[in-house]
């Protein structure tokens, strides 16, 4: 009873594959022309990232950015680190060492003409 | 004497044109629409040849058939987005691209067409059961039936369990039975 199950059952998908691939072979001329494009420009794509690959082996290119990388880090670290001291100004050095408040050296005109005037009193 | 193996953008080719028109049917009995089959044929061999030409030819058919159906999905997604679109701003009842409903009827009438006409009917009584199927069914049978897939592939491909392609490829089968109950005893 199984079997002729089985066998029915096999028989049917055997009868449906026929049908598939005669539906698939009877496409019409267009459909196969702008499948045959498709291929093609697959094809297009496939060879120029072979073409790309030659010209610059992965290892190169891993090895390269990692180069880069490393290099861009160390520059900014050096030249970052050198031109933030203010080592031509040591007055300016010595305000930002200061723990006063920053508007006190914006109105430091101000505060020196205060006590000139003081004096002069 | 030995063969000469193929180089690797031949055998890519060889692959694609083996798959090509079954791989357009497939989406076809998706989607419908063949424009938007042929659409997402070419996404897939794009993408096909970007991510995996590299891997081995033994793997390709498992992969080509994991991007097909990935597109296939992605195109039913955007798909039910849109109509939802439509729906919201009152342009369901938009058929202006509906078939003509005197196109579909069947001509009876021409000479010497009962042969044709049998094989015809199967053949669109077939495609249309495999488009009423729900989708996970449709792709469980379609990759086991007929691109002889194993359960472990297709389950490879369709993204879930041995166990639940058994069921999904199961429920096809009979479900397809009872459709083509008369055409295909």
């Amino acid at each position: 009873m199984n079997n002729s199950i089985d066998g029915q059952e096999k028989a049917f998908l055997e009868k449906v594959k026929r049908e598939l691939d005669a539906a698939a072979d009877d496409l019409d001329t267009l459909t196969l022309a702008r499948l045959r494009s498709f291929r093609m420009r697959a094809m297009d794509e496939a060879e120029r990232r072979k073409r790309i690959r030659f010209i610059i082996p992965r290892w190169l290119t891993a090895g390269g950015i990692a180069t880069v990388c490393a290099m861009v880090v160390a520059v900014s670290i050096w030249f970052g680190t050198k031109q933030n001291l203010p080592t031509n100004h040591p007055e300016d050095l010595e305000i930002l060492a200061a723990q006063e408040q920053l508007d006190l050296y914006k109105d430091l005109d101000f505060y020196t003409w205060l006590a000139s005037a003081d004096n002069d009193r | 004497m030995k063969e000469r193996p193929l180089e690797p953008t031949e055998a890519l080719n060889c692959f694609l044109a083996a798959v090509e028109r079954r791989a357009f049917k497939m989406a076809q009995f998706a989607v419908i629409n063949s424009d938007d089959a042929l659409d997402i044929v070419q996404d897939a061999m794009l993408v096909f040849v970007r991510s995996y030409a590299k891997r081995p030819e033994t793997e390709w058919g498992v992969l080509f058939h994991r991007t097909l159906q990935s597109r296939i999905i992605d195109w039913q997604r955007r798909t039910t987005v849109r109509n939802r679109f439509r729906t919201w701003f009152g342009r369901a009842d938009d058929d202006e691209d509906s078939e003509d409903p005197i196109q579909t009827v069947a001509d009876t009438k021409s000479p010497n067409a009962e042969e044709l006409l049998m094989r015809g009917d199967i053949a669109a009584s077939l495609e249309k059961a495999l488009q009423v199927l729900p989708s996970r069914q449709r792709q469980a049978f379609l990759l086991r039936a007929w691109e002889g897939m194993d359960v472990a592939q297709t389950a490879s491909v369709m993204g879930c369990s041995q166990g639940s392609v058994k069921t999904h490829y199961s429920r096809a089968v009979h479900a397809l039975q009872k459709l083509l109950e008369g055409l295909l005893p």
